[in-house]
């Protein structure tokens, strides 16, 4: 694995899981602390690995470092906190992949993103506060995938630990009878953290796949948990593994981005579509009709048309519409106007988009229906917004090739 | 080929304050360096300096008196140094000014230092 490779996958993967496992191991309100520790231990390695090289075991050596940083801190607070060796995992911990739990929560990062998604907390902060201490997601991340501030993300965290410290509020993994009614905070959590993963708020790449896996990991342990088991969190696993089958297609051997329709569908994971479907079967028991729901049958009816030509784009805005009563975003009302235009052509699909000031994706899908309706003049400038306002570099390419002056191709 | 001996100046605790992103971020850019250099057989070998435990050995009346040293008020310390192989005093210089620690902090600095290489008769004539 390359330096740069092996430095990402440690922050995204082993420090977030680090801070989860320390955090739950110190209990009440020491989250602060445990991100401390971690972060001394990052500094460590910064200081000491260029001089060595990286050592075997690089998350284990980080996980011994933030222990011992955690140890001293303790100790130096004079708190009672007795953390013996044998209590934090050395080696960061592989959940069991068959997910049977008892009705304690023994996943470290699940019960963190209960404890953290504290009713004290309004939902935006809750969701807010998961994503930065357990997922891992950084400020710009969360307030790309919010449609936020970077600066009001950060105030929002800062406000958020003064007020659990203020209501001297335990973070600490909620009693099985609590879960339910923050599950779906957790919900939303987990399929923000999954988006970032999908569509990279900035960077070289456009897709972070460690990321997606992580959110399916946790959102198929939240399904199979008895406690928040049920509809809503079959659905969200269900859209998150369908969604995931098509990771690998996202961009094309090219470093373009391929949308949708000029994905190879053979290569899409049949393995995660079965996952997914058997997950959206499972969602159908009950009469709950949740957002995950919807999302997750858009996904399906895409996983399982042979080709783009013969996707039902009629159903697909059918439940757009049925999605934007509930949730009546801008996002929404472009992926519906999208599959206005694919149902009904490109004057139906132009009329349906809705004004999303800066938006890539927007200006994007309104130089696509301009094109198509031969008002090449104004496409262009479409494109052109799209490309300067572009988050990732396959984005940019997909762009430049539409504005032809990028590598030729479609 | 020579060898030179890059040392890391530093003011102390320069790095306590920097954001995990902007870590992680010198973390991949030093480790790059450091291996790249490495591959290249031009890394000889290097140590990171512990912060403190600091003894000063001196003479005094004749006697060699230890002490703790200014170290505690010092604006300027090393924080380490990296032992590195090149052609000449300008690629040792190529070499320090990539280096990482440079852009980990506006105040932090690298002294390029030749080792004294001891010519080929003596080093034959001692056998």
């Amino acid at each position: 694995m390359s330096v740069q490779r092996l430095v990402d996958s440690l922050a995204r993967d082993s420090t977030s899981r680090l801070v989860a496992a320390l955090a739950r191991r110190l209990g009440a309100g020491r989250i602060a602390i445990a991100e401390d520790a971690v972060q001394h231990a990052l500094l460590q390695a910064l200081s000491s690995w260029p001089f060595k090289g990286v050592p075997d075991k690089p998350a284990a050596w980080l996980a011994v470092v933030a222990r011992n940083r955690a140890h001293d801190l303790l100790r130096h607070e004079a708190r009672n906190v007795v953390l013996d060796d044998e209590a934090l995992p050395v080696e960061p911990q592989q959940p069991p992949s068959d997910g049977h739990f008892d009705r304690e929560l023994n996943d470290d990062e699940l019960a963190l993103l209960f404890a953290l998604c504290h009713p004290a907390l309004s939902p935006e902060m809750r969701v807010t506060f998961a994503l930065k201490t357990v997922c891992g997601l950084t400020v710009p991340q969360i307030a790309s995938g919010l449609l936020n501030e970077p600066t009001a993300i950060a105030q929002r965290l800062v406000r958020a630990r003064r007020q659990l410290e203020a209501a001297g509020v335990a973070i600490e993994a909620p009693p099985p009878e609590a879960l339910p009614e923050r599950a779906e905070s957790v919900r939303t959590a987990l399929y923000l953290m999954f988006n970032e993963g999908y569509s990279a708020s900035s960077g070289e790449a456009l897709v972070q796949p460690e990321l997606c896996v992580e959110a399916v990991r946790l959102a198929r342990a939240l399904a199979q948990h008895p406690v928040t088991a049920g509809p809503a969190s079959d659905a969200l696993a269900a859209l998150l593994a369908l969604t995931a089958a098509r990771l690998a297609t996202r961009v094309g051997p090219d470093g373009v981005a391929q949308l949708l329709e000029d994905q190879p569908r053979d290569r899409w994971d049949g393995g995660l579509i079965a996952l997914g479907l058997s997950h959206l079967e499972r969602s159908a028991q009950g009469t709950e009709l949740t957002v995950w729901h919807l999302r997750a049958e858009i996904a399906a009816l895409h996983a399982t048309t042979a080709s783009a030509a013969d996707t039902d784009w009629r159903r697909i805005v059918a439940i757009y519409d049925h999605l934007l009563d509930c949730d009546p975003s801008p996002v929404v009302q472009l992926a519906r106007a999208i599959a206005v235009g694919r149902a009904d052509g490109p004057a139906a699909g132009l009329a349906a988009l809705p004004a999303i000031e800066g938006n890539p994706y927007g200006e994007a899908a309104r130089g696509v229906f301009l094109a198509e309706l031969g008002r090449h003049d104004e496409a262009r400038r479409h494109f052109s917004a799209a490309l300067a306002l572009a988050r990732t570099e396959p984005e940019r390419r997909l762009m430049e090739r539409r504005l032809g002056t990028g590598p030729p191709g479609t | 080929m020579a060898q030179y001996m890059l040392l890391l100046h530093q003011v102390p605790n320069y790095n306590a304050d920097l954001p995990r992103e902007k870590i992680l971020e010198m973390t991949k850019r030093y480790m790059a360096w450091a291996d790249a250099l490495r591959q290249k057989g031009r890394m000889v070998g290097g140590e990171k300096l512990a912060a403190g435990g600091v003894r000063h050995i001196k003479v005094q009346d004749g006697k060699p008196v230890a002490s703790d040293g200014p170290y505690a008020e010092a604006k300027d310390v090393i924080g380490g140094y990296f032992v590195i192989e090149a052609k000449d005093a300008t690629e040792a210089e190529s070499i320090a000014r990539d280096c990482p620690h440079l852009a980990l902090s506006s105040t932090n600095w690298v002294e390029v230092r030749p080792i004294d290489a001891m010519p080929a008769q003596v080093r034959a004539a001692a056998g």
